[in-house]
């Protein structure tokens, strides 16, 4: 039936083919409403990852306007960078400059004072100044060492809405910056004229630290949430460093994995070495189900396995050494009474 | 420049009254190729989006050796056939072994009347089985081999040559029994 071939295919497949390959089927309208928004999210991802720059420097399409459109993202991405650069410069310098704040001597701030103090002072009585601007504190003058005098002073500030200390600060600008950021602590404290007799009673304080608890009292009432935010520098002088260094002798436990409770003197109990060394623990041991036979605060080396067949069982040994840092040992142990 | 060469460059620009140009021309014709390779139409739909996703994102790497309607129409194809792949675990899928036996004599011709529409053999291909109606389409209407069919579709040359012969049968019986 060789006729009815034609190319290949019968006269059924080539009706067939004819039929089907003309075959036409509107798809619905929405179908390009759905496409557009597909093809507009992936435009947005191909700008956002440049990912249609390589075609872009084809000549035959619109060059000028993409390479317009990546100068755009290269300007925005350099700026990003410089801001992130100028940002991590800034902390970086934040970081270091308080480090060196706080490795500075309280004393040596503390002679800053008195000059400080009085120019404040003379300002005040001359004119009283604008609004209390400076009652913001930076968190590197509330971490410093005279942390607890600073903050009074800024409630006062507060409180009784005293002078600023702008003019303090241009009074000074030659001072390089330490010092700088020292005169604008203590013009907190210098600006109102009551405050003059505390200035002098924390001047004293500092030259004597030991003296200190005169004044610490209601300091530490007026501050307490300022207090607890930060953690407070051990003042040198004033507290004795009493931790004294920890003997830490590590003995080494050792934990049999067999023993034989059969009486004949040898092995008889589970004993495990060293562990008088460490008052603070509990054993537990249990079989292979998971049942426990044996639980114990504080084991004594003293278990000699009675009403508990031979076989395996497993112990869990918690212990706290003299640092009470805790430690624990898991394990298998085997019971043997035959000889 | 032609029309059509006018709407290449600028889909490949990016230009999307051109893009939907394109989409205009041909998206009865490609959703028919798709109504033939899926089950329903929000399948045939989602193909099509598929493969015009393809061909808008990929046309500047139309070469022009050929017509644009026929590597349009090779996309949407394999399309079609990927998705075939993927989702070939969700369709009911009927093995050979399970397969009624019909008896189809060697060169038998099998009448088919002109007056049968389109619309109706369509709707006698969607009732045969995923597999068959896949092979029918690829070896009658796109013109591959047997082989290359078994290619694509990761069968034997004999499952795809025993699963046209038997789509034939049941797409004549079909329309002899409904006339």
């Amino acid at each position: 039936m060789s006729g009815n071939i034609h190319n290949g295919l019968t006269n059924f497949d080539s009706h067939l083919k004819n039929v089907l390959d003309n075959y036409q089927h509107a798809p619905n309208a929405h179908i390009w409403g759905k496409l557009k928004y597909k093809l507009f999210k992936k435009d947005v991802l191909d700008f956002v990852s440049f990912r249609k720059l390589k075609r872009s420097f084809n000549p035959q399409t619109q060059v000028a306007s993409m390479q317009a459109k990546v100068w755009i993202s290269y300007a925005a991405a350099a700026c990003l960078t410089i801001g992130i650069a100028f940002g991590a410069v800034y902390v970086i310098k934040n970081e270091l400059f308080n480090k060196v704040e706080n490795s500075v001597a309280p004393a040596k701030i503390s002679q800053t004072i008195p000059p400080i103090a009085k120019q404040s002072n003379d300002l005040n009585t001359q004119a009283p100044i604008v609004e209390n601007k400076t009652a913001v504190v930076k968190n590197h003058d509330v971490k410093t060492p005279n942390k607890i005098q600073v903050a009074p002073a800024k409630q006062d500030n507060s409180t009784n809405k005293a002078n600023t200390t702008v003019a303090d600060n241009n009074s000074n600008p030659a001072k390089d910056s330490k010092a700088h950021v020292a005169s604008t602590k203590h013009d907190n404290e210098g600006t109102k004229p009551k405050n003059n007799v505390l200035n002098l009673l924390n001047y004293i304080q500092k030259l004597n630290p030991q003296n200190s608890t005169l004044h610490q009292e209601p300091i530490v009432d007026q501050n307490t949430e300022t207090e607890s935010e930060f953690t407070p520098i051990i003042e040198p002088n004033t507290q004795e460093n009493t931790v004294n260094p920890v003997e830490t002798i590590v003995y080494n436990l050792e934990i049999p994995n067999v023993f034989t409770p059969n009486g004949d003197g040898f092995n008889d109990m589970f004993v495990i070495k060293n562990l008088d060394k460490y008052p603070e623990n509990s054993l537990l041991i249990a079989d292979r189900n998971g049942k426990i036979v044996y639980e114990r605060n504080s084991y004594m080396n003293d278990w000699d396995a009675q009403s508990v067949p031979d076989g395996t069982y497993y112990y869990i040994l918690s212990y706290k050494d003299k640092t009470n840092s805790k430690g624990l040992i898991k394990g298998p142990i085997t019971i043997v009474r035959s000889k | 420049m032609s029309f059509e060469e006018k709407i290449i460059e600028g889909c490949i620009a990016g230009n999307r009254k051109a893009q939907k140009a394109l989409f205009d021309t041909y998206k009865s014709s490609m959703m028919g190729i798709c109504m033939r390779y899926c089950r329903t139409k929000d399948e045939a739909e989602d193909v099509l989006m598929m493969a015009f996703m393809t061909i808008l994102s990929e046309i500047h790497t139309f070469r022009k050796e050929s017509s644009i309607s026929s590597w349009i129409r090779r996309i949407v194809v394999n399309t079609a056939i990927n998705n075939y792949r993927k989702n070939l675990k969700h369709y009911f899928h009927s093995d050979i072994d399970d397969i009624m036996e019909i008896d189809i004599k060697d060169g038998e011709d099998l009448q088919i009347s002109d007056n049968h529409s389109a619309d109706a053999i369509l709707k006698v291909m969607n009732e045969l089985p995923h597999g068959y109606r896949i092979v029918l389409n690829l070896y009658v209407v796109e013109g591959y081999k047997h082989k290359e069919i078994a290619e694509i579709l990761d069968i034997n040359v004999g499952t795809s040559k025993s699963q046209l012969s038997k789509a034939r049968k049941i797409i004549q019986e079909k329309l002899s029994s409904k006339k």
